[in-house]
C-alpha cells in the first residue's frame, strides 16, 4: 500500500506547486471560503494480520462517518482537519475447532491533511491518529465468551473530491493504518489498508 | 367317600413322588453316576477303530463342544482319518473331511492340540503324524477360518520338515513369554525304538516350533533332549514362577518334568524335585492338577498298571498314593474333574473307573454299581480320554478312545447347580482358551486368601495320554446355605481379573479386555484473533484383540485419576481443551467391555514441546460439541 500512497502524495505536491496562479478557473465553490463538511463513508478494509486472514478472510466491509474543517491557505491550497469513525464487523471460524467467531472493530480517527482544491476537484493527503476498539465474541462451546480492548495507532490517508454542487461532494480515498496490540500476550496487527468512498455535505463558515 | 378314597390313594402317590424326589436328591447331593451314550449321540468312532486321543473343543463357535478324535494304527487302513464330531445338540456328525482336518496320513495321529495360536478367537489345530515306515510323516498346522472349517497352512508357516517324525504327545503354550503360542512336539526323529527300556544317549534335536510373532515359526532345540520314547506330554506351572513348564511320560527313561528357566529354555528337574527316576518303566500319561486344593499343581503318572500320585510340597514332589487295578490294562489316561461337584477333583482312569477324592487328595474307588461305569471296564484297548460338559448341564462328561473297539461317551447324570464354570473367551494377548491361565475359586469375600481356596485350575492343552479337556475350568461349587464364590483369573501374562459374589450354577465368560493401541497425544494451538487456546488431541486405534468393546474411558492423571469422558466404542479420538501450553499433561485410556470390565490403561504424557499448529479439520467442530 505504501507503493500507492507515496506516488500519490508526490503527485499532489507537484500539482499544487505547478498550478498557474492566474489561470482562469471554473469553480463551484466560492474562493477563500472556510467550510465544514460532514459525510458518510463506506468501503473495504484489508487487514494485514495473517491470523485474521486465516480466520476471517482477506478483509471486511465497513461504514463510517466523518467531519472535516477546511482552512484555505492560498487557493487552491488549504489545510483540512478531519475526524471520524468507522465500524467493521465480520464472522469467521477458529483455526482448529472451526467454532464460530465474530469480530467488531470500531475505529475513531483524527487527521491533518494538506488539500488542493480547484473548486471542482480536490485532492488531499495527510497523516492522522487512530484509536481502535476491538471485540471478538465466540461460540458457546469455546472456552471463553469474548475478548475486547482498545489500541491507538497512526495512519496516512490520501484521496480526492469531486464537487457536485457548492454543497455536495463525492469523496474517494485510501488510508493506510498502523495499529498493533500485544495485550493478549501475542501480537495482533489491526492495521491495514482502507479503501473507501463517501458523500459529503458542506457548510460554509 | 370321595375324600376317603383320595386319602387312601394319597400315600401311594406321595410315596412314588417322594421316592422320585429322594432319588433325584441322592444324585443332586453328589453321587457320581454316568450313562454310556455314544450310540445315542453317534460318536462311536470308526468301525475300523484306532482311537488314540481326544480333544473337546468348540471349533465352530456355536457354544456346543465338539469332539476331535485322534486315530492311528487302525487295522487294515493305511491312511487313518481323524474324526471331528460336530455337536448338533442331540447328536454329533463327523465332518472332519468336509472341514479339512481328516489329516489322513499313513499310520495316523497320536498327539494333537487345539489352540488359538493366531489370536483370532477360534481354535486352530496342531496335529502330529507318527512315522511307521511310510513317508512323509510330518506335523501339520491347520488354521480355523472362524466357523470350524480349516486350512492346512503347514508349508506356509512351519519350517520345512526334512525328516519323518514319530511324534506322540504335543504341547502348546507361550513358553518364552513373548505373548504368542509356541509348540513342543515329542519324538522328533524318524525311527526310535519305543520298546527300548534303556535310556538312550541324549539327542539335542529341534523339538520346538517357536512363534516368531509374524505368523511363522522357527524350529529350535530348547533343552529337552530325546532320551527315549515319549508318550503323553503336558504343560503347567508346577513351581508357580509364572513360566510354563513341561512334563512328559516316557517308555524306558523315567517320566519327568522340565522346568522353564524363564526364557523358554528347559532343564530336566525330575530327579531333583522327587519325580521317579527308575528306568525301564513304560508310562503312558502324566497329568498336573491340584488334587488337594492348596493352590499348586500335584501330579499323577499313569502306566504299568498303576497311577502314582505326587503331592506338590512347594519345592518338590512327594509320592503319597499309588492306585492299582485288577484289569489287565496298562493305563493310559487319567483325567481329573469334579464329577460330583463337591469341591474337589475326582479321578477317572480310561477304561477303568472313577475314584472319589476325600478332600485331602486321597482317592478311593467308586464301585461300578454306583458309578454306572461298567461299560468302561469293557473297553478293549482304552487310550486317551478327556472331559467336557458337552450337554451344558453343569457336570463333566467323559469321552474315551479305544484302539481296538468303539469309543465311549459317558454322560454324567448329576445335574445339580453346585458348579461354576469359567471359559476364557479372550486373554490379554488375544488368545481364546488361554493356555497357561490359572483360575482360583474362593469363598465369597475371601478373594486371595489361601485358606478359603475352593479350587485351583490351570488351562492346559494336551495332557495325560493325548487327551485335551474343553478349554474351560469347571469347579464344583456347592450352593448349600446360599454359598457364593469369588473367582480370580490370572492370565499367562500375569494380569488378573476378579469376579466376585458368583452364585453357583453359572458359566462365567472371562474376557480380558485389552487397552487401545497406538495412543497418541498432540498439543495443538486453536486460534481466534484475540485468544489462543491450547488443546490436546488424543487419538488411538481399536485393539483387534477385543471383540466386546462397550466404550473407551479417558482419564486425566495429573492430580489423581479423574474420569474425563466415557466415549462410544466407535470414537477413537478425544480433545481436552483450554489447557496451559507450558504444562505437561498425563492421560490414560482404557477399554471397557459390556460386562463393565476395564482394560489396563494405555497412557501418555503430552507437553508443550510437542505443540503443533493445525488448521481445521472437517467435522471436528461437530464432534467437539459433545465433549468438554
Amino acid at each position: 500500500m505504501k507503493k500507492l500512497v507515496v506516488p500519490l502524495a508526490l503527485a499532489l505536491l507537484c500539482a499544487g506547486v505547478g498550478w498557474p496562479q492566474q489561470q482562469t478557473r471554473i469553480r463551484l465553490l466560492p474562493d477563500e471560503e472556510r467550510y465544514f463538511t460532514v459525510g458518510l463513508l463506506g468501503g473495504f478494509f484489508f487487514l494485514q494480520d495473517e491470523i485474521f486472514k486465516e480466520l476471517y478472510g482477506k478483509g471486511a466491509p465497513f461504514f463510517g462517518v466523518e467531519m472535516t474543517l477546511r482552512f484555505p491557505i492560498r487557493e487552491p491550497h488549504g489545510l483540512d482537519i478531519g475526524s471520524g469513525a468507522r465500524i467493521l464487523s465480520k464472522k469467521g471460524q477458529t483455526s482448529y475447532t472451526e467454532e464460530g467467531l465474530s469480530l467488531r472493530l470500531t475505529d475513531l480517527w483524527l487527521s491533518l491533511r494538506y488539500s488542493f482544491d480547484t473548486g471542482r476537484f480536490g485532492l488531499f493527503l495527510g497523516p492522522g491518529v487512530e484509536y481502535v476498539l476491538y471485540k471478538e465474541t465466540y461460540d458457546p462451546t469455546f472456552p471463553i465468551d469474548s475478548s475486547n480492548g482498545s489500541q491507538a495507532g497512526m495512519h496516512l490517508t490520501g484521496g480526492g473530491y469531486v464537487h457536485l454542487t457548492s454543497g455536495l461532494s463525492l469523496k474517494g480515498y485510501v488510508k493506510y493504518c498502523l495499529v498493533e496490540t500485544d495485550k493478549q500476550g501475542f501480537r495482533v496487527n489491526l492495521g491495514g489498508t482502507e479503501w473507501g468512498v463517501g458523500i459529503l455535505y458542506r457548510f460554509y463558515l | 367317600m370321595i375324600n376317603l378314597d383320595n386319602e387312601h390313594h394319597l400315600p401311594g402317590r406321595f410315596g412314588r413322588i417322594l421316592f422320585g424326589l429322594l432319588g433325584a436328591a441322592v444324585l443332586s447331593f453328589g453321587q457320581i453316576h454316568f450313562t454310556e451314550v455314544s450310540e445315542q449321540f453317534q460318536v462311536k468312532g470308526h468301525s475300523y477303530f484306532g482311537g488314540h486321543g481326544v480333544s473337546w473343543v468348540d471349533v465352530n463357535g456355536d457354544g456346543r463342544i465338539d469332539i476331535f478324535v485322534k486315530n492311528a494304527e487302525a487295522r487294515g487302513v493305511a491312511a487313518v482319518e481323524d474324526i471331528l464330531y460336530i455337536n448338533y445338540g442331540s447328536y454329533f456328525v463327523n465332518e472332519a473331511g468336509a472341514r479339512g482336518v481328516a489329516d489322513a496320513y499313513a499310520y495316523g495321529t497320536h498327539g494333537a492340540v487345539f489352540v488359538d495360536w493366531d489370536k483370532d478367537h477360534d481354535f486352530d489345530l496342531f496335529v502330529s503324524t507318527t512315522y511307521a515306515g511310510i513317508t512323509p510323516a510330518h506335523n501339520h498346522l491347520y488354521q480355523n477360518n472362524g466357523n470350524g472349517f480349516f486350512q492346512d497352512i503347514t508349508s506356509a508357516i512351519l519350517p520345512p520338515q526334512t525328516v519323518d517324525l514319530t511324534t506322540c504327545g504335543v504341547a502348546a503354550a507361550d513358553f518364552d513369554k513373548d505373548g504368542d503360542i509356541d509348540f513342543y512336539f515329542s519324538n522328533p526323529l524318524t525311527n526310535p525304538d519305543p520298546f527300548n527300556p534303556l535310556l538312550s544317549p541324549p539327542q539335542s534335536l529341534s523339538n520346538f516350533y517357536m512363534n516368531n510373532g509374524d505368523g511363522t515359526f522357527t524350529a529350535e532345540y530348547r533343552g529337552i533332549d530325546w532320551t527315549g520314547f515319549v508318550q503323553g506330554v503336558t504343560t503347567g506351572d508346577y513351581d508357580g514362577d509364572g513360566y510354563t513348564d513341561i512334563a512328559q511320560s516316557m517308555w524306558g527313561p523315567p517320566s519327568t518334568i522340565y522346568r522353564n528357566d524363564g526364557t523358554g529354555h528347559f532343564r530336566n528337574v525330575g530327579e531333583q524335585i522327587g519325580i521317579p527316576v527308575s528306568e525301564g518303566v513304560f508310562d503312558n500319561g502324566i497329568v498336573w492338577a491340584d488334587f488337594d486344593n492348596d493352590g499348586d499343581l500335584d501330579t499323577a503318572i499313569v502306566g504299568e498298571g498303576r497311577i502314582a500320585l505326587y503331592r506338590n510340597t512347594g519345592k518338590s514332589y512327594s509320592r503319597y498314593q499309588v492306585i492299582r487295578w485288577t484289569r489287565a490294562i496298562s493305563g493310559f489316561q487319567v483325567c481329573f474333574g469334579d464329577f460330583d461337584n463337591d469341591g474337589d477333583l475326582d479321578l477317572y482312569l480310561s477304561g477303568e473307573n472313577v475314584y472319589e477324592n476325600d478332600g485331602e487328595g486321597y482317592f478311593s474307588l467308586v464301585p461300578t454299581s454306583e458309578s454306572g461305569l461298567e461299560d468302561s471296564l469293557s473297553i478293549e484297548d482304552p487310550r486317551g480320554a478327556a472331559l467336557a460338559d458337552f450337554d451344558n448341564d453343569g457336570d463333566l462328561d467323559i469321552y474315551v478312545t479305544n484302539k481296538d473297539g468303539y469309543n465311549r461317551l459317558f454322560r454324567n447324570d448329576l445335574n445339580n447347580l453346585d458348579w461354576i464354570e469359567a471359559e476364557i473367551v479372550s486373554d490379554p494377548r488375544g488368545h481364546s482358551g488361554s493356555i497357561g491361565a490359572k483360575l482360583d475359586l474362593y469363598r465369597s469375600g475371601h478373594l486371595g486368601e489361601k485358606n478359603s481356596l475352593k479350587g485351583h485350575r490351570e488351562i492346559t492343552g494336551e495332557y495325560g495320554y493325548l487327551g485335551q479337556d474343553a478349554p474351560a475350568a469347571h469347579f464344583g461349587a456347592p450352593a448349600a446355605g446360599g454359598a457364593r464364590y469369588d473367582l480370580r483369573v490370572t492370565f499367562p501374562d500375569g494380569t488378573q481379573k476378579d469376579y466376585t459374589d458368583l452364585t453357583p450354577g453359572q458359566k462365567v465368560l472371562v474376557a480380558s479386555i485389552s487397552p487401545p493401541l497406538e495412543l497418541q497425544g498432540r498439543m495443538i494451538e486453536n486460534r481466534a484473533l484475540f485468544y489462543r487456546e491450547t488443546l490436546i488431541e488424543l487419538s488411538w486405534l481399536p485393539n483387534p484383540l477385543n471383540n466386546d468393546v462397550q466404550e473407551y474411558r479417558v482419564y486425566e492423571m495429573n492430580q489423581g485419576q479423574n474420569v474425563l469422558a466415557d466415549l462410544p466404542a466407535t470414537q477413537f479420538s478425544f480433545t481436552i481443551r483450554n489447557l496451559d501450553k507450558t504444562k505437561a499433561y498425563s492421560f490414560a485410556i482404557t477399554t471397557v467391555d459390556s460386562q463393565g470390565l476395564e482394560s489396563a490403561p494405555a497412557t501418555i504424557t503430552v507437553n508443550g514441546g510437542t505443540m503443533v499448529e493445525r488448521t481445521g479439520r472437517q467435522g471436528l467442530k461437530k464432534s467437539l460439541k459433545g465433549q468438554l
